[in-house]
């Protein structure tokens, strides 16, 4: 068995046992640091596999931005433990098993040609590489970027226009 | 071959790099107090060693030795695990830091510059673990105050990162240092110098911005409930900030490990001694602020940044963005 | 189980040496100022006796007229009182029956007009035997709020119309008035009564509670959903033990209720039961950062009462004194104030202590001491300077502008400084005064008074010197007026040390001070005052006395009540402190938190003297 084998079983279970641990941690604050914990194994899964950027971009936003919002979240709104299945409504585990078939089947349909076609080549490899993701975003997908960024400014704005206190002296 | 290389040799250069830097967040201590003391016409440690030299070790040993005391209501897991999450981070930045010629910490990843911004990013996990976990109203204050304020001067600190970056032309640390540079460059950063440090000194938590431990309105902050060897676990965390990010200005402004005018360029093992020296002398300008600038108020503080250090930092990279395209 | 404390023993002199007329009631003012005149045509019957006492201004009024009283002194324009400055009280349960009253209680007023430079005591005898009851004054003059309190808390007179009468030095379930003359010394039962034999000793500490166990006390008007702070007692910018409750909205400030009495030392009680010049020692210790202040106070109002002169020497050496003090005072206010508020504040620190240390050398150098000092004595001051102390003050003097100039580019020329206290704490010209501020606190809301040009004492007439004011009645102001103060004291000491006299350091008058060594071997009249002045000590005059200087802080007033013995029969403190941080819910609201602690340093307490 080679060393980076090893490596990424260890990494695997890692990754499983924390994604796990946000299902069933009954703290709030103790599944998101599951979660965290699960975003940072998959950066080391992007780093193994070579794309770089991705790895960085994926603590950036996921570990650094999104979970820490969650984090924030929950310590402002309260974090009592989650109570058993008798809290839930009925229809939900069905509806959680049913959203996770339809997602492994996506998963399923999108990878099927790649999990028993070749194996990537050097070209894929390379387009982990920041100067290919960038020359891809801002040449092939310029335009979904151009209204990903202004759909982000509509969204900035519509949060200041939420949290703004109204003046003393307006009504 | 495969394990040695995957496995044998980071592990004995990550053990070497962590050895040095609890060394010297050590001797942080020892030459922060001596030279506060001088600022305050004190006179300092003097009583543990020569010039009080043993007295990290005491302090070391003090800590260690000191009852563990864990709030009732606190969470116990996450309350212990914050002062490692704060660590850590601390740590792990350094992997990408050239400290000779041709030699990074621990590797030349071409994503350098990324990773300093992802681990700042992470940086935070610890005083807002440590304070909410506390449950205490000056901790959660603390931590509100610091997760904030770190995330807002993350902005502009990477909007400057990403100045030099577009200067630079690659994302790698080691060829940033190894790639000359023109003189109208050294200029144009160093007159970003001050604004940056000033997100770094945000960044870290050191006075004037140590807000989140403001021991003046909070008590201590986010640290307030922790004692022992896990509040020196987090007063680690901060001294090896410091060291970390003055090495990463030493790299990014001053040109690394290496000496002015390419002087003894070829002596390798000259790269650490001469980093060291420049981390030295950014080290005394952390503390040299410290004893002089008044703290603001956290709402000045975030104005500061919102209505001052953002706009230029933006205006900055457009500046940059015209000189690299045009003088390049 | 309950560990006693043994039951004070009386002091006693021999039967035959008991002087019947002991005790005695204060007398009756006698005569008419024009202010008298008025009140007296304006209420008449209700006036119960108006005239001039010890040199002071003084109405006894019955209870029922008191808020109108209290309303036409302050709105009459030809009498214009603008401020109460301290209210306490007396229980004349151990005094004759008098001629006219025979209330057991009385509260006593001082009132002050500003613009007219005029001081009126009035007295009011409660209603009510001994559970009295007497209209609050604090509708008009909202300065009232806390001294009633601690009225009512001390001596048990309930207030009628009072907007938050709960205890405020005492704990909430105190079932005793301690400055009530029934209330015995000693013999109380101690609460901590656990030794290291009781089993339960092992677990004392290690009980662990659970929350809801403590059911959460909330001051009025508090919201629960809010965040509750608690500042204090242990915080490291409350300046002491000086509990704040804080509500807050995120970082912002709706309500600060301040909790006292951390440190109530009953200074008062004690003082009832010393003979007057052993209470000197005491007063040190209430404003340890002015000692001199509280002595030079203490011992101005027991010598209203003895009428006697003090010597010129004295004089200037007391003025010395508490200039120097007002110095130290002030720069440890500074020092404390930097730090609390920025990071320099520790390079401050050392760098006013500093300074302030070569002022503690120098009244080691006169007394021995350096922060309990005891140096101004009834009658003048403990010894002469020290023949090398005015050469040192010359140094120090010579040294100081400049210190204070290299503050100044520290602080007034940041900017960071200026942003800090810029607006914060702003208090207006007629709260300051309708809040019976004192000091620095009235003169940064833009009130032209200072004690020691308007009410002179100590011979501070003698003296030019600028009172600086600053109408912006924010922190910065203020602390820009005590910078100023520092300076201007500096040119009373020139002055001071230029007009010097040579003479008696202490009054010759043998009925106050002792008569010097050599004097007791060859005269038996010294002999015999010294063993009077010793053993029984110095008797005052019945009577009752105000007097307020200019402390450090603001006005610092010592009201004695003596009924002819060698112990005053009441005293009371009026502490600047204590009036002053009143004004903290005010200054707070509306603020971050930070700024309570820009606000705390910007009134410049002293826990000892706030809870005395």
């Amino acid at each position: 068995m080679s060393a980076s084998l090893v490596f990424f079983i260890v990494v695997a279970a890692v990754s499983l046992t924390s994604a796990l641990g946000v299902v069933t941690s009954r703290w709030p604050i103790h599944s998101a640091l599951f979660m965290l914990v699960n975003f940072i194994t998959l950066a080391v899964f992007y780093v193994t596999l070579g794309a770089q950027f991705l790895a960085a971009a994926q603590v950036i936003i996921y570990a650094g931005g999104i979970v820490i919002l969650i984090l924030f979240v929950v310590m402002l709104i309260g974090s009592e433990k989650i109570g058993g299945p008798s809290g839930h409504r009925l229809w939900t585990p069905y509806a959680g098993v049913a959203l996770g078939v339809l997602m492994l089947a996506t998963m399923i349909y999108t990878f099927a040609s790649s999990l028993f076609g070749a194996p990537g080549t050097a070209d894929a490899i390379e387009a982990g590489h920041p100067k290919a993701v960038g020359m891809t975003l801002f040449t092939q997908y310029i335009l979904p970027i151009e209204m990903a960024a202004v759909l982000l400014l509509v969204a900035l704005i519509g949060a200041l226009l939420l949290a703004r206190q109204p003046k003393a002296g307006a009504q | 071959m495969d394990w040695i290389n995957l496995l044998l040799l980071p592990v004995l250069r990550s053990v070497a790099l962590i050895v040095v830097l609890l060394t010297g967040f050590a001797y942080l201590t020892w030459y922060e107090r001596k030279l506060l003391a001088r600022f305050q016409v004190r006179i300092g440690p003097n009583r543990a060693g020569p010039y009080g030299l043993l007295q990290p070790i005491a302090d070391a040993v003090k800590a260690v030795f000191k009852e563990e005391i864990v709030p009732n209501m606190a969470d116990k897991a996450v309350y212990m695990l914050a002062p490692a999450l704060a660590l850590i981070p601390a740590l792990i930045i350094w992997a990408v830091i050239p400290v000779a010629k041709g030699v990074p910490a621990i590797a030349d990843v071409n994503i350098g510059f990324l990773w300093i911004l992802a681990i700042a990013g992470i940086e935070s996990y610890g005083i807002i673990l440590a304070g909410w976990s506390s449950n205490n109203n000056y901790s959660l204050l603390g931590a509100l105050r610091s997760s904030a304020q770190m995330i807002s001067y993350e902005l502009p600190l990477g909007v400057f990162l990403v100045s030099i970056l577009m200067l630079a032309g690659g994302f790698s640390l080691v060829s940033l240092v190894e790639t000359p540079r023109a003189w109208w460059e050294w200029i144009w950063l160093w007159l970003m110098f001050p604004l940056f440090f000033i997100c770094i000194l945000a960044e870290t938590n050191r006075s004037p911005f140590d807000l989140p431990e403001t021991e003046n309105e909070l008590v201590a902050g986010f640290q307030t409930e922790y004692g022992g060897i896990k509040f020196a676990l987090f007063f680690m965390a901060e001294y090896i900030n410091m060291i970390t990010t003055s090495a990463i200005m030493a790299t990014l402004f001053f040109g690394g490990y290496r000496l002015p005018f390419g002087l003894l360029g070829d002596v390798i093992w000259l790269g650490p001694f001469v980093l060291a020296a420049k981390v030295i002398i950014l080290l005394f300008l952390f503390i040299w602020v410290r004893a002089s600038v008044g703290r603001p108020r956290y709402d000045q503080l975030m104005q500061f940044n919102w209505k001052f250090l953002l706009p230029v930092a933006l205006g900055y990279m457009i500046i940059t963005t015209l000189l690299t395209v045009f003088l390049k | 189980m309950l560990n006693v404390s043994p039951r004070r023993r009386e002091y006693e002199t021999l039967p035959s040496l008991n002087n019947p007329a002991i005790p005695a009631r204060a007398p009756l003012p006698q005569g008419e100022t024009d202010d008298t005149k008025r009140i007296v045509e304006r209420f008449g019957d209700a006036v119960i006796a108006a005239g001039l006492h010890n040199d002071q201004q003084m109405v006894y009024i019955r209870p029922d007229q008191l808020v109108d009283l209290a309303n036409f002194l302050k709105t009459e324009e030809k009498l214009a009182y603008e401020a109460l400055v301290d209210v306490s009280s007396v229980d004349c349960s151990k005094l004759p029956a008098g001629e006219t009253i025979d209330a057991r209680f009385h509260t006593v007023y001082q009132l002050r007009s500003y613009t007219r430079k005029r001081h009126l005591t009035v007295v009011c005898p409660a209603d009510g035997g001994s559970q009295p009851v007497v209209p609050s004054l604090a509708p008009v003059f909202e300065g009232a709020v806390w001294p009633e309190r601690e009225v009512y808390d001390l001596m048990g007179v309930g207030f009628s119309g009072h907007p938050d009468l709960r205890r405020i030095l005492m704990p909430e379930n105190w079932p005793n008035h301690p400055l009530r003359k029934d209330m015995p010394l000693g013999g109380e039962p101690v609460p901590f009564t656990l030794t290291w034999e009781d089993p339960e000793f092992e677990t004392l500490g290690k009980q662990v509670l659970p929350a809801e166990s403590v059911a959460p006390v909330l001051p009025p008007g508090m919201n629960r959903e809010r965040m509750i702070v608690n500042m204090g007692p242990h915080h490291p910018s409350t300046h002491g033990v000086l509990r704040l409750v804080v509500e807050l909205d995120g970082e912002d400030v709706i309500h600060v209720d301040p909790d006292l009495g951390y440190l109530h030392s009953g200074f008062e009680k004690t003082g009832e039961n010393k003979r007057y010049k052993d209470f000197v020692y005491y007063t040190d210790r209430m404003d340890y950062l002015s000692a001199m202040n509280n002595n030079l106070g203490y011992v101005l109002a027991v010598e209203k009462l003895l009428g006697v002169e003090i010597p010129e020497r004295a004089q200037v050496i007391r003025v010395i004194m508490s200039e120097l003090q007002r110095i130290a005072s002030h720069l440890f206010w500074l020092s404390t104030h930097v730090l609390d508020i920025s990071g320099t504040g520790m390079s401050l620190l050392m760098y006013a202590t500093r300074e302030r240390e070569r002022i503690l050398d120098l009244f080691e150098m006169v007394a021995g001491a350096r922060l309990t000092i005891s140096y101004i004595r009834i009658g003048g001051v403990w010894k002469d300077l020290p023949p090398a102390f005015l050469s040192h003050l010359q140094d120090l003097v010579d040294l100081l502008p400049g210190k204070f100039d290299e503050y100044e580019t520290m602080l007034t020329a940041g900017p960071l400084w200026q942003e800090r206290l810029e607006g914060i704490g702003r208090l207006s010209r007629e709260e300051a005064i309708n809040m019976g501020l004192t000091g620095p606190m009235l003169r940064g809301s833009g009130v032209d008074w200072d004690l020691r040009r308007d009410m002179p004492y100590s011979g501070y007439e003698n003296y030019d010197f600028d009172v600086p004011v600053s109408t912006d009645g924010d922190c910065y102001g203020r602390y820009i007026i005590r910078m100023e103060e520092m300076r201007q004291s500096v040119r009373i000491l020139k002055q001071a040390m230029a007009n010097l006299p040579d003479g008696l350091y202490r009054t010759d008058n043998r009925k106050v001070s002792l008569p010097p060594r050599a004097e007791l071997d060859v005269s038996m009249e010294a002999l015999i005052h010294h063993f009077k002045l010793m053993t029984e000590g110095l008797q005052v005059p019945p009577g009752m006395a105000y007097h307020g200087i200019e402390a450090s802080k603001g006005e610092l007033g010592f009201y004695v009540y003596s009924d002819g013995s060698a112990v005053p029969y009441r005293l009371h403190v009026r502490g600047p402190s204590f009036n002053n941080l009143y004004a903290i819910s005010k200054m707070c609201r509306g603020h971050m938190l930070s700024d309570i602690v820009a606000n705390i340093g910007s009134i410049d307490i002293v826990l000892g003297e706030v809870d005395r």
